[in-house]
């Protein structure tokens, strides 16, 4: 018999229940080198990482809600149309005094002007009446939304207001994916995981790093809500 | 019924779009799964995601899935692999794993049988050490507590290929913490 062989023996002895002594006195002529190497294959298994209970429900969550929009479809939950109602209604006061920035250089994002202008956008897309126009409006400002945060971020300029924003863009680009999921395609579908990907990424970054514990929780609390964008994305799919 | 038998059922449910069924796979396999991702992405933030990533792709795949094919835990461990490597094709960042530097190790009869504690940060560092190959056996067998089969599935590789992997690995390890 291998040694190989031997030592997989041992181990499977052990997860059985076998005492390490009992096992090694199996192989007198082995022990010596085999002890060391059940050991430390002991050692390894005790060193594994734990999944605490809230890192458990937080993926829970997701997954429950993926496995539920995949089998029923669901009536469109409170949270997630709270953020795009209350910025739909802002942003159609916003719309006329915000217009005239929209071409201007300083509107792009990091700029000053930009959360005018990402206000005029906004507005913008909620009025417009083709599914696929209006996905991509949301996309591109979702995607801006994002870069404005990721350069504030940078200078360390970022207030919690930009974050709520970002988080609202692509909380009304899925409403609009949930309504319409028919004019995904490929290209799209690219873009958007992308987005939540590296918005995910983002506010677990500002999670570890934010400088005040509300901020923290703020960070915290949007990114549990964005545990839901990839499952609406699938249903959207048919997945 | 017995646990394999229980567990095609599951199977069999969740394929029939019973959410209540997946949900209990996932409660079988979630940390078993969790912890192969954290071991080696040393993130615990991004091992949670990949941990949901991991379920949510095996949901989309379940169709597909044959019960007299593959064993449940292999196909589902095979798809952790592949959302694993999809994260590192995607990242250019790699992490130290955030575990107590001191933390140690129980200190049983195994320990005794090393002559020395490990901490926690000796076996990463250890680990850290070996071919990818080495460490991709080592985290499915001792870390998320896949069977030789399942493991060599994962792997793409013989069972006695991962028995020799297992074998070099431990020695492997054992000279690097040695030294």
């Amino acid at each position: 018999m291998k040694p190989q062989d031997i030592l997989q023996e041992c181990l499977e002895r052990l997860e059985q229940g076998e005492s390490l002594e009992t096992v090694l006195a199996r192989y007198p002529t082995q022990r010596d080198e085999l002890a060391p190497l059940v050991a430390l294959a002991t050692q390894v298994r005790q060193a594994a990482p734990s999944f605490n209970e809230s890192a458990k429900s937080r993926v829970r969550y997701q997954v429950y809600g993926a496995a539920r929009v995949r089998a029923v479809p669901r009536a469109h939950p409170a949270w997630q149309t709270w953020l795009a109602r209350v910025a739909s209604s802002v942003l159609m006061v916003m719309v006329l005094g915000a217009s005239a920035l929209v071409a201007t250089a300083e509107s792009a994002p990091g700029k000053p002007l930009f959360p005018a202008r990402a206000l005029f956008n906004e507005a913008r897309a909620q009025r417009i009446a083709d599914p696929r126009a209006a996905l991509e409006l949301h996309l591109q400002n979702a995607e801006e939304r994002l870069e404005d945060v990721r350069i504030r971020y940078q200078r360390h300029q970022l207030n919690e207001a930009a974050i709520f924003w970002m988080v609202g863009a692509t909380e009304n680009l899925m409403v609009t994916v949930e309504n319409h999921p028919y004019v995904l395609d490929h290209a799209l579908l690219a873009r958007i995981r992308r987005l939540i990907l590296t918005e995910r990424a983002l506010l677990r970054d500002l999670i570890k790093n934010a400088p005040v514990e509300r901020a923290r929780r703020n960070a915290e609390t949007l990114y549990q809500l964005s545990a839901t964008w990839e499952p609406l994305l699938n249903r959207g799919l048919g997945r | 019924m017995d646990a394999s038998s229980s567990e095609a059922t599951l199977i069999q449910q969740a394929q029939q779009g019973d959410a209540k069924a997946f949900g209990q796979l996932y409660e079988r396999y979630a940390d078993r799964v969790y912890r192969y991702l954290a071991f080696r992405l040393r993130d615990a933030m991004e091992a949670e995601d990949l941990t949901a990533e991991t379920f949510i792709r095996v949901l989309q795949h379940l169709p597909h899935y044959r019960p007299h094919g593959t064993p449940w835990g292999a196909w589902l461990f095979r798809i952790a692999h592949n959302v694993l490597i999809d994260h590192w094709r995607h990242s250019t960042r790699h992490q130290p794993l955030a575990l107590e530097n001191g933390a140690t190790v129980e200190n049983g009869t195994a320990a005794r049988a090393l002559h020395h504690v490990l901490t926690r940060a000796d076996l990463e560092r250890g680990i850290a050490q070996l071919t990818d190959l080495q460490q991709q056996a080592i985290t499915l067998r001792f870390i998320a507590g896949c069977s030789i089969a399942e493991t060599a599935y994962v792997m793409q590789r013989s069972e006695q290929a991962v028995k020799d992997l297992q074998h070099k690995a431990l020695i492997a390890l054992r000279k690097s913490l040695e030294r």
